[in-house]
Order: C-alpha cells, then sequence, then structure tokens
C-alpha cells in the first residue's frame, strides 16, 4: 500500500506483531511470525489448518501468552498486557454472543466497560445496529436470530467500542455458501464505512482475496509470503503459495538456459519460458515452474502434449495433458477455446504465463537443485470455483485450543 | 400403525403395573399418615371418627419439637446459602481454575468423600474428632457438619452446569474490557442462575432432613427436627407423630416441588 | 516504584486467586473429612500403637454383623434393581412424552422427605396394631395380628439373614428413588432400536432383557448400586425403627460403642473395618467398563 499524506515520515502502522512464538508442551503452533498492519486497512491471514492462524490472533488479542516475540499497538509494546487493557476486539469463529443478554446489551457490552453513560451508549449501539442492517432488532435475544444475523451482532459488538484493531477469527466459517458471500461484501462495506483497520484471520483464501487490502499466507505456523491479493496471486513466490491461492500447475525441469528476462527450462519433452520470478538458477539445475490453468492455451504453440482428460465445465473447458506425452507431467488446462478437444488427441500448447518459482513453502534446502515438494497440480474431480479445502481446520483448532486450556 | 402382539401388550402391562404399584407403595404410607393426623381420637381408625386439629396443635405446644423444627429450618436455610456459595467456589476451582490437572482431581475427591463414605463412619469421625481435639458439640459443630454434608451436593450440581457454559463466553467479557469480577457478576453468575437456585433448595432439603452427623455432633444443649422425631419413634408416641410428620412432609414437599418446578430438564 | 504487591495486585495473579478461591471449601471438606478419617485411623491404633482393637473386632458378633450388614446392603440393592428396572423401562419406552418428567419427579420425591418420617409410616402400617393388621383382621383373612415389625428370615446354614418385611419395605421407600433416578437416565440413553432390532431377529423378551437391556443399561445399573448399597450397608435410623433388636447392624454396634461404651478406639477399628471392605467392593464394582464415565455424571 502507497503511503498516503505529505508526510511521508508518518508511520500509518497501527498494529505490529514481530517474531511471535507460541510453543506449547508437544507442538510449536506459531513460530516466528511477523507482521505489520497499517492503519485503515483489511487485512488478512489466511493458511490451510493448524498452522497457528488462530494463535496467532489469540496472542494479538491478549487472550493467549505468547512464548517469545512482542506486540506493538501504534507504536506501543502491548504484550504484557491483558486482553481487557488492549484496544483489540476479537470476533470469535463461533461468535460468543452472551445468550442471556438482548442484542442491545450484546452490543453495548464494552461500551458499558468503558464507563459510557446509558444514554450515549443507547444511541451509539443504534446507530451501529443500523449500520449493520440489524435496524431495530436490540430488543431481541440472540437464540432469536438466525445466523446472518447473529454474525452481524457480532461484528457491531467488536466495533461498539471503536478498537483500533478489529481482530476476526473466520466468523463466516459456519453459513452456508450464499450468505457467506453475502456477508462478506457485508464485512468489506461496514470496514470501509467506518473505517476500522480488519485483521481477518480464515483457511478460505476465496475470501481473503476478496475482501482484503493485503493477503499474509501461513502455514506450520510461519508467514509463507504477504502483499496485496493481485500480486500473491499473479507472481507468487513458492509453490506453497501458487497452489494455496488458486489452482496451479508446479513442474519440475531443468534450466537449459538463463537471460535477464526469461528463463528456459526444460520439462519433459518441451520447453517453457519462464519469468525469472526474482530467481538467478545455473544451467542444468533444477527448478520448479508454476503455471496457472487459464494461462495455457492449447491449439498452437511450441509445445506438445497429449490430452490424457477433458471436463466440460460450461463456460469453460478442463484439459489434463500430459506434457510430451510424458504421464509424470500433467498440466491442467482451462479454456474457453472454441476448438474442443477428446481424450487421446495430440494438442500444440503455448504458455502464456509461467514464473519460476521456490519449491515448497520456500524453506527446504536453497539450492535449485532439489526435487520440489509438491505434487503437480492435478487434483481429481477439484472443483476450480469452490476454494474450501480444509474441513479438517476445525479439528486443528480444537486441537489448540485443547492444548492452550492444558498449558495455560 | 403397528398393532403391539398380544405378548408386547402382557409386557407394557406388566411395567405399566410395576409403575402403579411402586407409586402405591411410596405415597400410599405417607398419604395414610397425613390423613390419620387429623384424627380426633388417640387411637386413629379408618375411616376416621371426624376431623380434628388437636394433634397439630399438641404439636405445636411441644415447645422441644418446635425448637427442634426453628433449629433445623435455620440450620438448613444456613447450609443451603453458604453451602451453595461454597458449592460454587468450588465447582469453579474444577472447571475453570488453571491450577493443575492432579490438584484439581485430588480437590474433588476431597470434596466428594461424603458421597462414599458411610454416613456412619463420617459421623464417628467427626464426634471423635470434635470430642479430642476439643471443639466440642453443639450448634456449631452442627452447622459446619451440615455444611461438609451438603457441600459435595452443591458442588457437582453446580459444576454439571459450569461445564455446560461455553468458556468463551468469559474470555469475550474479558475482551470486551470486564475485569475478573465483572465477568463473574455479568456472565457467569447470570447463566448460572437455574442451577444455583436448584443448589439452594436441594441443599435446604438435605440439611433439613439430616440426622446421623447431627446425631454424633448436638450435645445435650441443640436439638432438631429429625433428632426428636427420632425420640418421639422410640417411644411410639403415633398421634404426636402422625401430626408432627405431616407438618415436616408438608415442608419438605414444598420445597421439593418448588425445586422440581424450577428446575429445566436436563 | 513500591516494592510490596498490593492486594489488588496479589489477586490479579491468577495462582494466587484460584487458589485463595479454593481454600475455603477445600478447607471444610479436608477438616471435616479427610483428617477426621485420619484421626479415626490413628485412633484405631490406640492405645500406643496396637492392633488389639482389630483382633477384638474379629472376635464375637462384629465380623458377623458386618457381613450381615454387607449382606442387606446388597441384597436391598438387587430388589430395588429389579423393581427400577420395568419402571425406568417403562418411563423411557411407554409412558407418554409430555409425562415422563413429572412422574420421574413425582416418584423421586421421597429423596427430599425425612428418612426418619418415611420410616415411621411403615412402623405404622405394620404395627400388630396398624393399618395392615387391622384391615387383614376386618377382611378376615387372619384371626389374630401378624407380627410383622421386626421379624427376620433365618437363611439356613449361610448364617445370614434375610431382613424382616418392615425392614424391607422402609429400606425400599428410601433407597428406591435413588436408582430410579440413575437407571432412568441410564434407560434415556437406551437406543430402542436396538430393542426393534433384536426383536426382528427373533429374540424372545428374556434374550431381549439378556442381550440388549442389560448391557446397554449396566453402566447405571452399577453407578446406582454403587452409591447405594454403602450406605445401607451403613445405615442407622431405618434398622433401629424398623428393624429387630436381635440383629443388629454394623451402624447401631459402632453407635453404641461411641455414646455408651465410649471406647473410641474400638469403635474406630470397627468402623475402619467396615469402610475397608465397602472401599474393595466399590474397587471392584468400578472396574466395570463405563462405570466410571457414568459416575463422574454424578
Amino acid at each position: 500500500m502507497t503511503e498516503t499524506g505529505d508526510d511521508a515520515d508518518r508511520d500509518d502502522t497501527i498494529l505490529e506483531a514481530r517474531t511471535l512464538r507460541k510453543a506449547f508442551s508437544d507442538t510449536i503452533a506459531v513460530d516466528d511470525v511477523s507482521v505489520s498492519i497499517k492503519r485503515g486497512e483489511f487485512f488478512s491471514l489466511v493458511g490451510p489448518s493448524g498452522c497457528g492462524k488462530t494463535t496467532t490472533l489469540r496472542m494479538l488479542a491478549g487472550l493467549t501468552t505468547p512464548t517469545d516475540g512482542t506486540v506493538h499497538i501504534d507504536g506501543v509494546e502491548i504484550t504484557d498486557r491483558p486482553a481487557r487493557e488492549r484496544d483489540t476486539h476479537l470476533v470469535f469463529q463461533d461468535l460468543v454472543l452472551f445468550p442471556h443478554m438482548s442484542v442491545a446489551d450484546n452490543v453495548g457490552y464494552g461500551l458499558a466497560r468503558q464507563g459510557v453513560p446509558a444514554d450515549e451508549r443507547d444511541h451509539r449501539v443504534s446507530a451501529l445496529l443500523e449500520t449493520v442492517n440489524l435496524d431495530g432488532q436490540g430488543d431481541r435475544r440472540p437464540t432469536e436470530l438466525s445466523g446472518g444475523q447473529r454474525q452481524r451482532v457480532a461484528l457491531a459488538r467488536g466495533l461498539a467500542p471503536e478498537p483500533s484493531v478489529l481482530l476476526l477469527d473466520e466468523p463466516l466459517s459456519s453459513l452456508d455458501r450464499k450468505l457467506r458471500q453475502e456477508m462478506q461484501a457485508e464485512l468489506r462495506r461496514v470496514q470501509r464505512d467506518i473505517g476500522t483497520t480488519f485483521l481477518y484471520v480464515t483457511h478460505d483464501q476465496d475470501a481473503a482475496m476478496s475482501m482484503s487490502d493485503r493477503v499474509a499466507v501461513m502455514a506450520n505456523g510461519r508467514i509463507i509470503e504477504s502483499g496485496a491479493p493481485e500480486s500473491l496471486y499473479d507472481q507468487p513466490k513458492t509453490a506453497f503459495v501458487a497452489d494455496f491461492l488458486g489452482d496451479a500447475n508446479i513442474l519440475a525441469g531443468t534450466v537449459t538456459a538463463v537471460t535477464d528476462e526469461a528463463v528456459t527450462v526444460a520439462v519433459g519433452t518441451g520447453r517453457i519460458r519462464a519469468e525469472p520470478g526474482g530467481r538467478s538458477p545455473a544451467v542444468d539445475t533444477r527448478v520448479v515452474v508454476m503455471v496457472r490453468p487459464e494461462a495455457v492455451e492449447l491449439g498452437g504453440g511450441p509445445l506438445s502434449a497429449t490430452v490424457y482428460a477433458s471436463e466440460f465445465k460450461g463456460f469453460y473447458d478442463r484439459y489434463t495433458v500430459a506434457l510430451g506425452n510424458d504421464e509424470t507431467s500433467m498440466v491442467t488446462v482451462r479454456t474457453d477455446a472454441n476448438e474442443r478437444f477428446t481424450v487421446g488427441d495430440s494438442v500444440k500448447m503455448s504458455l502464456t504465463n509461467a514464473t519460476l518459482v521456490a519449491p515448497g513453502d520456500g524453506t527446504t534446502t536453497a539450492t535449485e537443485s532439489s526435487e520440489p515438494t509438491v505434487a503437480s497440480g492435478v487434483r481429481a474431480g477439484d472443483d476450480a470455483d469452490d476454494h474450501d479445502r480444509n474441513d479438517d481446520c476445525a479439528r486443528s483448532q480444537l486441537g489448540e485450543r485443547a492444548a492452550r486450556i492444558r498449558d495455560e | 400403525m403397528s398393532e403391539l402382539s398380544l405378548s408386547a401388550q402382557v409386557r407394557s402391562g406388566f411395567f405399566q403395573a410395576t409403575t402403579v404399584v411402586t407409586f402405591l407403595f411410596l405415597y400410599l404410607p405417607v398419604v395414610t399418615i397425613v390423613y390419620l393426623s387429623f384424627s380426633p381420637g388417640s387411637q386413629p381408625s379408618i375411616p376416621l371418627g371426624g376431623i380434628s386439629l388437636k394433634w397439630y396443635a399438641g404439636v405445636l405446644a411441644d415447645a422441644r419439637f418446635v425448637r427442634g423444627l426453628a433449629t433445623s429450618a435455620i440450620i438448613a436455610i444456613i447450609a443451603a446459602t453458604v453451602g451453595t456459595a461454597l458449592g460454587l467456589l468450588a465447582a469453579r476451582t474444577i472447571t475453570r481454575s488453571h491450577l493443575p490437572r492432579w490438584v484439581r482431581s485430588l480437590f474433588a475427591l476431597a470434596i466428594a468423600v461424603p458421597l462414599f463414605v458411610p454416613t456412619v463412619v463420617l459421623a464417628l469421625g467427626i464426634g471423635v474428632t470434635a470430642g479430642t481435639v476439643g471443639i466440642g458439640f453443639g450448634f456449631l459443630p452442627v452447622v459446619l457438619g451440615h455444611l461438609f454434608w451438603v457441600l459435595p451436593f452443591s458442588t457437582f450440581l453446580l459444576t454439571a452446569r459450569y461445564a455446560e457454559l461455553d468458556d468463551a463466553l468469559e474470555e469475550a467479557a474479558r475482551d470486551l474490557g470486564a475485569s475478573g469480577w465483572t465477568v463473574f457478576t455479568t456472565v457467569t453468575l447470570p447463566l448460572l442462575g437455574p442451577a444455583l437456585v436448584a443448589s439452594v433448595l436441594f441443599t435446604f432439603a438435605l440439611s433439613f432432613n439430616e440426622f446421623l452427623i447431627t446425631f454424633f455432633l448436638a450435645g445435650s444443649g441443640v436439638t432438631t427436627m429429625p433428632l426428636e422425631l427420632f425420640g418421639k419413634v422410640r417411644v411410639s408416641a403415633t398421634s404426636f407423630l402422625n401430626a408432627a410428620s405431616s407438618i415436616v412432609l408438608l415442608i419438605s414437599a414444598a420445597v421439593a416441588l418448588t425445586g422440581t418446578y424450577l428446575r429445566t430438564p436436563t | 516504584m513500591s516494592t510490596a504487591p498490593s492486594f489488588r495486585a496479589i489477586f490479579e495473579d491468577r495462582t494466587t486467586r484460584d487458589t485463595l478461591l479454593a481454600a475455603v471449601p477445600a478447607t471444610l471438606a479436608v477438616a471435616l473429612g479427610v483428617i477426621p478419617l485420619c484421626l479415626l485411623l490413628i485412633e484405631s491404633f490406640r492405645p500406643l500403637v496396637t492392633t488389639t482393637n482389630y483382633l477384638d473386632v474379629t472376635k464375637g458378633i462384629y465380623v458377623a454383623v458386618i457381613t450381615q450388614s454387607l449382606f442387606v446392603g446388597v441384597l436391598l440393592t438387587v430388589v430395588c434393581l429389579a423393581i427400577a428396572y420395568p419402571v425406568t423401562y417403562w418411563l423411557a419406552n411407554r409412558c407418554p412424552a409430555r409425562y415422563r418428567l413429572p412422574v420421574l419427579a413425582l416418584l423421586t420425591l421421597p429423596l427430599w422427605l425425612n428418612y426418619v418420617v418415611l420410616n415411621y409410616t411403615w412402623v405404622w402400617l405394620l404395627a400388630p396394631d396398624g393399618v395392615l393388621n387391622v384391615a387383614l383382621e376386618w377382611a378376615g383373612v387372619v384371626s389374630k395380628p401378624l407380627a410383622l415389625l421386626g421379624r427376620p428370615f433365618e437363611l439356613p446354614g449361610v448364617g445370614l439373614t434375610v431382613p424382616s418385611l418392615s425392614l424391607l419395605a422402609g429400606f425400599i421407600h428410601i433407597y428406591l428413588p435413588y436408582l430410579l433416578l440413575t437407571m432412568y437416565v441410564s434407560m434415556e440413553r437406551l437406543d430402542y432400536r436396538l430393542v426393534e432390532a433384536a426383536r426382528d431377529l427373533g429374540a424372545g423378551d428374556f434374550r431381549v432383557f439378556r442381550d440388549v437391556i442389560v448391557p446397554e443399561t449396566a453402566a447405571g445399573a452399577v453407578a446406582g448400586l454403587l452409591i447405594v448399597y454403602a450406605r445401607i450397608a451403613g445405615a442407622y435410623a431405618t434398622p433401629r425403627i424398623l428393624g429387630s433388636e436381635s440383629n443388629p447392624m454394623v451402624a447401631e454396634l459402632i453407635t453404641t460403642q461411641f455414646y455408651d461404651v465410649l471406647d473410641y478406639p474400638f469403635a474406630s477399628a470397627l468402623s475402619m473395618s467396615f469402610l475397608a471392605i465397602v472401599v474393595v467392593g466399590f474397587a471392584v464394582g468400578a472396574r466395570v467398563d463405563n462405570v466410571q464415565s457414568e459416575l463422574k455424571r454424578w
């Protein structure tokens, strides 16, 4: 994000975590995480199950004590402060609305703790309820509301005390898909209207990519990459991030030629021209190339392949082709070309965009000659429209929670 | 629609009959006593010769018995309120505290002692302790004995409810700025409400009816209703007992029905 | 900066706070439970350190009384279970749903009532001039009153006695509700479709009972059994009121030693012996599968 304003030295970082670490007795949930979140931005932390996202969030909220590292808000270190003294609020995954209080009392709870007098409280609560489209629902109980309405109460409750940062822990995961998409739009709208900084944690990269100003991808307790959604998608630095944020073909090959603009890689019996992606490998080393399915064109080009499988998806066709008839180099292709191919056809192929990436999550041995740790991007039956990959995310969160109760 | 076969009907009839007989067994004696307490003559008979309240008057005129009744009521109120409060502390310790697991288990075990050690052994233990250590017998020892007796009941009743509460609720309250005490008063206590009421009522009944521990601890200066009743039973004071029993049953039943009515079925 | 922590700061420390809050109930439980039991144990070896008291326990009638008491406890528990099974089965599976909890509440109401009163009602009913005898005489069934109070039946050869009708009735009246409660919880969780499946595969009533119902409800039955058998074995008031003088139970002996004979060491040894056997019974019973989880619910 570019800095705005005349004062270029003004630091608009509102929330910062430095080298946060959390070790439980048998696992390391968070291992050296540092993030810097800017005032007013919508920042998402994405990653597969069990990678430490919720634990990180809880450390920022003050509900879990870090084993190591520090947390800062607006330049002030708050690592030792308990949750109730921090200017952050947490929207829990299962919302955790107070069942014995009305909607209005729920939303006004934080204000009451701040000592805001009743009149002003009522005023602010009803204004906020209006903003989240819950006008007039103040007297109802949470149990009387629908899932989407309860979400909004939880959101309003966190926003009412006007925190510096609102922390959201996968609040939409219990909603069905349509409702989830509606709520995503709601969240974004509210965030823009009110201007509070949002830190959103999720395993759903669809949500993260569509709502956020910036995204950080996390795995195994570490942040792999972070940046604006478009740049992470178009120019990922690691195979892991490429694969996590969308469909990706990950191919292993050997470098045959290197120039400033491109690296030629021999994959199977063909040759691919790939962007260097910031890497400078030597000739004859093993590298990993990432190609998005939509960046492949069939029907002409320098590469040859054999069609292995085909799926008609309506507005696009999806093919799995063996590059150079080599069954170890499968490539998923998405194309809306008029021409249809059948299994067994030999086709010509060209790539509009390919880039070199680090194998795995970038933490495997640094030499280019290491084998890629991510399999080629074929997943049988994977529907590109449904990116919910992690049914076991909830399980791992239970595990994190159990570990927390054990060791806290 | 499935018809029950003949054997199924017989079976069903048998079960129902057993239930009815059980009901009669449990309630006929009680109902009979209450019925007979209105007898005008000193020898109750069925059917009653008339209706008279003279035995009730006799009971209320018996200063010793009335004193016992009052003492039992006072002790029961103390046991119910203090016992529930202590049970709340214990329940919180078992479910929410951050003490090591082994400490909590040991704690729960100590609290549960009255549940599995036969009362006579407990009573003897407390009695011997009171005698040798020099605490003596009397009102305060009896109150302490009752508190000890009701503690596991209130604790485990509240523990069951506490365990049902999502501990994330307390976290959410803390996150929104509440101190430990405020979390307790605004979130925990309201949600525990029904269980607290149930605990107060049940521990009242337990203490009101407690006999054996009181028997060992009362000494000469203190008497309670169960002790008085026991004495009267030993001398077969029938007519007195019919009326006295009815009074006691009335009190207990009132507490019981309030408790059952208020308690949400789990 | 002050060096002494403020009171508030002490209370803020989680461990201190937890310990302080736990201390009050813990003190009560330990001071009146654990410590007296330890004192009893010590007392049972007085004077000095001697086992004479325990040796005395083995003499005379004491062992026989303890055995008899345990027998009564187990017998009564089995009888109550036998009654509780059909009643709770009916309640859980045949009773219309909206009556279930009210009926259960009524069946367990005696738990709230005074057991001396409950015992007394049976004295009244079974006395020679009591309701039952009067009714039997009036109906011409008997010519003179039956002595039902306190007439136990000797079991030949075993040295054990079946308690008298009055004592049986008294115990059942007090303790049946406990078992109704524990058995109901178990019965309610029984999936009735298991019974239907067994019937469908040709099982008769007895088979259904043995193969489906008993295993599924065993945990609840054993839990109830453990809660109740020790209480019955150690009962004082009920056998005093409804039992016979010639057939005392162990609680009466212990009380006599405490109040009349004032032999504290012997009383302690007697009660410790009794407790030991009771605990052995617990240990044996608790090893049954699922009983642990069942007990935790209580």
